[in-house]
C-alpha cells in the first residue's frame, strides 16, 4: 500500500517510517502541513497517517478538512497527543476515519493504518470468509473447520468474524472491544483474553494447526500458518 | 428611572402653585371688596337691634342675656367676627322660634 | 485550564474594596433611596389630587344648593310682599348668619345699593353673569366667595352668595400635607437610601472582601450568610458554592500532582532499572529484548494510568455532558454481563445477574460502561475462589441502582470514604496490580450523572453502589 505519513516529530516519524516499510508499504513523508496537504492532493495514496499539531500554518484539522473539501475520500489516520474524547470526536467529525493518541504501540497503528485502507477499499458485502481450512458462512451464521462444524455462541461468532474479516492483520485488544463488543472503554483487566482463549478452545484446540496467534505487545491476528 | 424624582417634584411645585378654584368660576374682579357686616358700625346695630327686641320681649332667656353682653365686650375690644357671632346668636335666640 | 482562568481572574482586581469609598450619587443603595422617595411622593400626591378634586366638588355643589335655596327664598319674598318684605328678609338673615359667610346685595335700576352687606355693586358683573368668583375682606380677613346674581321684576338685581373659605382652608390644608408628605418622603427616602447602601455595601464588601482573600491565597474564606433567606444571602451561597468547587478542584489539583509525584515514580523508575540493568549486565540479545518489553509494558501501565486521570480529571470538569445520549442501559448491563461472565468463571467464581428490563437512560455511555466495568473488574479482581458476584440493575421511583456485591475481603469501613479518592489502595490490594484509580474514576461518573456511588459491607465482601437519579432514567411501561 501506498501510504502518506504527515508527522512534524522526527523520532515519531522515524519510527513509524521504519515500522510501516518494514512492513512491506511504500511510505512517503512530509514533516509540516504545507507538504503534507500537498502531498496528499497531488498523489494517490491507499491511507494517510496525520498528526494533529503541525508546524507551518496548516495543522491536521485544517489538511483534512481541505483534502475532504477536494473531495478526495483517502482514509486518515489521526495521530495526537490530544487524548480527550472531545479532540477524538473533533477528529472524527472533520472527515478523520480513525484516531490513535499518543503514546502507541506501533502493532496498533499499523493494525489500524491496515483497517482503515482496507475499509476504503469498500469491499462488496461478504457472504462468506474463509482462512485455511477455516470456513464461515454469514448467512446461516455457521462456522466449520475441516468440513467439522464448530458451535459458536453468537458472541464467539462476531469475534471470530472480526479475526477473520482482519486476517493477516494484528488486531488489537481495544479494537476488539470497540468492534466485536462497541466498547470504548480500557479494561484493566484481561476480560479479552478470556474470551479469545475460549474461542481458541473450540477453534484451534481440537486441529492440528492453530489459527489464531497471540502478538506480543500487541494483540492478536489469525493467519493460515506460522511465519 | 432617573428622571422620577424631577417629574414628581414638578407636579408637586406645580399644583402648589395653582390656585385651585379659579378653574371652575370666573373671578369677576381681584381686588377684594369689603363686607359690610364684619364692621363695628353692624355690631353697634345689632347690639341696638337685640338691645331693641330684649325690651319688647316679656320672658328673655339667659343666654341672650349673655351672648349679647359677650358679644359687646368682644366687639368693643375689637374682636368683631367673634363679637357679631355671639351678637347673632343672641338675635336669633330672640327671634326664631 | 479553567482554574487557571478563574484564579487570574480572581487576582486581576486587587485593590481592596474596603478601602474604595462609592460616592454618595453613586451609590446603588442611594439610587434606590431616592427613587422610592419618588414614588412615595409621587402616590402622596395622587391621593391629595383625588381627595382635592372630588371634595371641592362636592363643597361647591353644596354652596350653590345652599345659595339657589336661598336665592328662591328671597324672591318669594319679593313676589309676596315687595321691595320692604325683601329688605327685611335679607336683614333678618344677615342677623342670623352665625357662620357668617353669607354676602347679600340689592341694588336698584341704577345699581344704587337698596340692601345687603356687600358695599358695592361689583365691578365686571353684567347682568347675565349669573355665576361668578369675587375676592372678599372680611374684618380685614381675605377670602374668596361664590355669588349669583338674580334679576327681580322691577328693574332690582339681588346678589346671594357664600364664603367659600372651607374650601380654601381644605386646599391649604392639603397643600400643606403634600409639601409636608414630599419632605417625609424625602427624609425617608434619604434614610432608606442610606440603610439600603449599608446593606449593600456590607454585603458587597464581605463578597469582595472574600474574593480578595481568596485571590490571595486564602481558599478556606466564604462569604458570611446571614440566615435571612434573601437575595442577598442566595448570592452569597452561589458564591460559597463556587468557592467550594474551586476548592475541591485545587484538591484535586494537589492530589493528582501528589499522586504523580509518588505513584508514578515507582514504576517510571522500575522501567529505568531494568533498562539499565540490562545496559550494564545483559549478556544475550534474548536477556535485553526481555528486559526491554518488561521495561515497555511498564511504561504503559503509566500511560494507562495518565489516561485514568486524565479521563477522571475530564469528567469532573464536565466536559462529557455533551456527550449525553439516551440509551438502553438493561441492553448495556446485560453486554457487560456476558462479557465478564467469562473472564469470572476463569477465575473460578459466578456471575450471577439480576437485570431489571427496559430501562432506558440518559447520560454518557461509555463513561457507564466504564464504571460497571470498573466495578466488576474489581469484584473478578479481589473474589476467592469459588464465590459469585453479584450484579444488580434494578429501577425505582428515586432512580436506578447499579450493585455489585461480591465476597472478597472487602473495604474496613475506615477506608470506605478514602476508597474513591486517586491513587488510594487498600491494604488487600497492594499486593494485586493496579492503580488505585477505578473507584475514583466510578466516582467521577457517579457525579457527573448527578448519582452517587456508595461502598457498603457486604459482610463478607464489598458492595458497590451506583445510584443514578431518577431524572436522567427512563423505564418503560
Amino acid at each position: 500500500m501506498r501510504i502518506l505519513v504527515v508527522e512534524d516529530d522526527k523520532d515519531v516519524a522515524g519510527f513509524v517510517l521504519k515500522g510501516l516499510r518494514e512492513a512491506g508499504h511504500v511510505v512517503e513523508h512530509a514533516s509540516n502541513g504545507r507538504d503534507g496537504l500537498f502531498l496528499a492532493a497531488s498523489e494517490s495514496f491507499d491511507a494517510i497517517v496525520l498528526d494533529r499539531m503541525l508546524p507551518g500554518g496548516i495543522d491536521g484539522l485544517r489538511l483534512l478538512e481541505t483534502l475532504r473539501s477536494q473531495n478526495n475520500h483517502t482514509p486518515v489516520l489521526f495521530l495526537s497527543a490530544l487524548a480527550q474524547v472531545d479532540e477524538r470526536v473533533k477528529g472524527l467529525k472533520a472527515g478523520g476515519d480513525d484516531y490513535l493518541t499518543k503514546p502507541f504501540s506501533f502493532a496498533e497503528l499499523l493494525a489500524r493504518v491496515e483497517g482503515i485502507a482496507r475499509r476504503g477499499r469498500g469491499e462488496g458485502p461478504v457472504t462468506r470468509l474463509a482462512v485455511a481450512d477455516l470456513e464461515m458462512d454469514l448467512l446461516s451464521r455457521t462456522v466449520r473447520r475441516g468440513g467439522e462444524k464448530i458451535d459458536l455462541q453468537p458472541r464467539e461468532f462476531r469475534l471470530l468474524e472480526y479475526l477473520m474479516r482482519h486476517a493477516g492483520q494484528v488486531v488489537t485488544r481495544t479494537m476488539l472491544l470497540e468492534g466485536v463488543w462497541d466498547y470504548h472503554f480500557d479494561p484493566q483487566t484481561n476480560v479479552i483474553d478470556v474470551h479469545v482463549s475460549r474461542l481458541r478452545q473450540k477453534v484451534d484446540k481440537p486441529f492440528p494447526a492453530p489459527l489464531i496467534h497471540t502478538v506480543r505487545n500487541a494483540g492478536y491476528m489469525l493467519r493460515a500458518e506460522a511465519p | 428611572m432617573r428622571t422620577l424624582p424631577v417629574v414628581t417634584l414638578g407636579l408637586i411645585l406645580s399644583l402648589v402653585q395653582t390656585g385651585p378654584g379659579k378653574a371652575q368660576l370666573r373671578l369677576v374682579q381681584s381686588k377684594p371688596m369689603t363686607i359690610t357686616t364684619d364692621t363695628v358700625a353692624y355690631c353697634d346695630q345689632l347690639s341696638a337691634d337685640v338691645a331693641r327686641a330684649r325690651a319688647t320681649q316679656a320672658k328673655v332667656p339667659p343666654d341672650v342675656t349673655r351672648l349679647a353682653a359677650e358679644g359687646r365686650r368682644l366687639c368693643d375690644k375689637g374682636l368683631i367676627r367673634p363679637g357679631i357671632e355671639r351678637l347673632r346668636r343672641a338675635w336669633t335666640l330672640l327671634t326664631v322660634h | 485550564m479553567s482554574l487557571a482562568t478563574t484564579l487570574q481572574m480572581l487576582g486581576r482586581g486587587r485593590t481592596d474594596p474596603r478601602q474604595r469609598r462609592t460616592p454618595m450619587f453613586r451609590s446603588a443603595g442611594f439610587r434606590f433611596g431616592i427613587l422610592y422617595a419618588s414614588l412615595f411622593g409621587l402616590s402622596a400626591l395622587a391621593l391629595a389630587a383625588f381627595l382635592w378634586w372630588t371634595t371641592v366638588g362636592l363643597l361647591d355643589r353644596q354652596t350653590d344648593a345652599a345659595i339657589n335655596a336661598d336665592t328662591q327664598g328671597l324672591a318669594e319674598r319679593y313676589q309676596e310682599g315687595g321691595l320692604p318684605a325683601l329688605i327685611e328678609t335679607i336683614d333678618q338673615r344677615l342677623a342670623t348668619n352665625i357662620d357668617d359667610n353669607a354676602i347679600y346685595l340689592l341694588v336698584g335700576p341704577r345699581f344704587d345699593r337698596i340692601a345687603g352687606n356687600l358695599n358695592a355693586w361689583p365691578r365686571g358683573v353684567t347682568l347675565d353673569t349669573n355665576w361668578f368668583e369675587l375676592p372678599v375682606e372680611r374684618a380685614g380677613l381675605k377670602g374668596v366667595a361664590r355669588l349669583h346674581e338674580f334679576n327681580l321684576a322691577g328693574g332690582f338685581h339681588l346678589l346671594v352668595g357664600r364664603d367659600s373659605h372651607v374650601r380654601s382652608q381644605l386646599r391649604r390644608l392639603l397643600t400643606a400635607a403634600l409639601l409636608w408628605s414630599a419632605v417625609v418622603a424625602l427624609i425617608l427616602g434619604m434614610l432608606g437610601g442610606a440603610l439600603v447602601r449599608g446593606a449593600f455595601r456590607a454585603t458587597v464588601a464581605d463578597v469582595s472582601a472574600t474574593a480578595a482573600a481568596i485571590a490571595a491565597g486564602d481558599l478556606s474564606r466564604r462569604v458570611r450568610i446571614a440566615g435571612t433567606d434573601d437575595e442577598f444571602d442566595l448570592l452569597a451561597a452561589a458564591v460559597n458554592d463556587m468557592l467550594d468547587r474551586i476548592m475541591r478542584l485545587m484538591d484535586g489539583v494537589k492530589q493528582v500532582s501528589n499522586a504523580i509525584a509518588h505513584d508514578l515514580r515507582t514504576p517510571i523508575a522500575r522501567a529505568r532499572t531494568r533498562l539499565e540493568d540490562a545496559a550494564i549486565h545483559a549478556r544475550s540479545p534474548d536477556e535485553l529484548h526481555a528486559a526491554i518489553e518488561r521495561a515497555q509494558a511498564d511504561l504503559d501501565g503509566v500511560v494507562g494510568v495518565f489516561q485514568a486521570i486524565l479521563r477522571i480529571a475530564e469528567i469532573e470538569a464536565g466536559a462529557r455532558r455533551s456527550a449525553f445520549v439516551t440509551f438502553d442501559l438493561s441492553a448495556l448491563i446485560t453486554d457487560m454481563t456476558e462479557l465478564y461472565t467469562a473472564p469470572a468463571e476463569e477465575a473460578g467464581l459466578r456471575l450471577d445477574a439480576a437485570i431489571q428490563y427496559e430501562i432506558s437512560l440518559h447520560g454518557d455511555r461509555d463513561m457507564i460502561q466504564q464504571a460497571v466495568a470498573n466495578l466488576l473488574d474489581n469484584a473478578v479482581k479481589f473474589s476467592p475462589t469459588g464465590t459469585t458476584v453479584q450484579l444488580t440493575l434494578a429501577a425505582s421511583r428515586d432512580g436506578v441502582r447499579i450493585e455489585v456485591a461480591d465476597r472478597g475481603p472487602g473495604i474496613p469501613e475506615a477506608d470506605r470514604t478514602r476508597a474513591t479518592e486517586r491513587f488510594f489502595r487498600g491494604e488487600q490490594a497492594r499486593s494485586t496490580p493496579g492503580s488505585g484509580l477505578g473507584l475514583a474514576l466510578v466516582q467521577a461518573v457517579a457525579t457527573l450523572h448527578g448519582g452517587t456511588l456508595t461502598l457498603a459491607d457486604n459482610a463478607p465482601g464489598l458492595r458497590a453502589i451506583l445510584k443514578l437519579p431518577a431524572s436522567s432514567m427512563n423505564v418503560a411501561s
